[in-house]
């Protein structure tokens, strides 16, 4: 168990929180115009990285408010929260735009 | 407004007779069921929005986490950034206060719902009631850091509760326990048993 700092309540316990999963995925402006492996990577792929990595979490039994997180996969130290629409800390890990996306 | 005398209160099971009580040396257990909960969204930034509320109930609007606005028989505690449960004394005034609200906020980008009959109040008081409540949540219940007069929403006993540390003339803390009505025989079950463990 481990203690995530919620942007509006501070520190609570992990177990008021749920993940998410990888932020900044960016829905492609027009999907018509993917192929099939470019959609897919858009559906199912994600970085999967070991140690630093942005993530959507919900302070759900909380405020329930959702927010991101770039958490180190390995040590689950949380090394920075932001808002939803904030710039990224650590902008060199979010998830390149497909070329046909905005 | 359902006819009072049709509302069957959350922990009928554990009511012998009379409303739910249970009352140890050091703890003791209370049931307020019934009040009025309107659970009011909006908007903090607009100006309008938080002077029509707090004209409606003569409070300030609590703008930031663990905030409540105490009134005589009203009050107001912050859930979300956008988002505050309105506490009445009873259900049966909600429809009026809903109503004033409504016609002071008329096309604004608000909500109000009553939730009353889907939440109800147990309060538990007495020196040991920090000791009994941190055997069931993560949080710092002591005074210094869990403030009189401030709240959290958080997990106590396994179910979602928002907790209220209520102003009381008494020497001992009070808590309210803000929960719903379907997770409340559950918990003052689990709040009665650990209360018996702690002498």
């Amino acid at each position: 168990m481990f203690l995530i700092e919620c942007p509006w309540c501070g520190r609570r316990d992990q177990g008021e929180f749920s993940c998410g999963g990888e932020a900044h995925i960016v829905r492609p402006a027009s999907p018509d115009d993917l192929d099939d492996e470019s959609w897919a990577d858009y559906l199912f792929n994600r970085k999967n990285p070991k140690g630093v990595h942005l993530e959507q979490w919900v302070h759900i039994q909380g405020c329930g408010r959702w927010f991101n997180a770039a958490r180190n996969t390995v040590s689950n130290k949380i090394v920075s929260v932001y808002k939803v629409g904030e710039e990224p800390p650590h902008p060199e890990k979010r998830k390149p735009v497909p070329e046909s996306g905005q | 407004m359902s006819d009072s005398t049709l509302l069957q209160s959350p922990l009928i099971e554990l009511e012998k007779s009379g409303r739910f009580q249970w009352v140890g040396d050091t703890i003791e257990l209370h049931q307020s069921p019934f009040m009025g909960h309107i659970r009011i969204r909006g908007d903090l930034s607009s100006p309008l929005f938080v002077e029509k509320i707090e004209q409606a109930t003569a409070l300030p609007l609590p703008a930031s986490c663990g905030g409540v606005s105490f009134g005589e028989d009203l009050k107001i505690i912050w859930i979300s950034p956008e988002e505050w449960l309105l506490v009445l004394s009873s259900e049966s005034r909600v429809g009026s206060m809903i109503d004033r609200l409504k016609t002071r906020l008329e096309g604004e980008h608000i909500a109000f719902v009553d939730t009353s009959g889907g939440q109800t109040v147990i309060r538990v008081s007495g020196e040991n009631a920090i000791s009994l409540l941190s055997r069931g949540t993560t949080l710092d219940l002591h005074e210094s850091q869990f403030l009189v007069g401030s709240s959290a929403q958080s997990i106590l006993f396994g179910a979602t509760v928002l907790i209220v540390r209520v102003n009381s003339n008494h020497s001992t803390p009070l808590f309210e326990l803000y929960c719903r009505r379907s997770f409340a025989d559950d918990l003052a079950r689990r709040l009665i048993d650990s209360a018996q463990l702690i002498k």
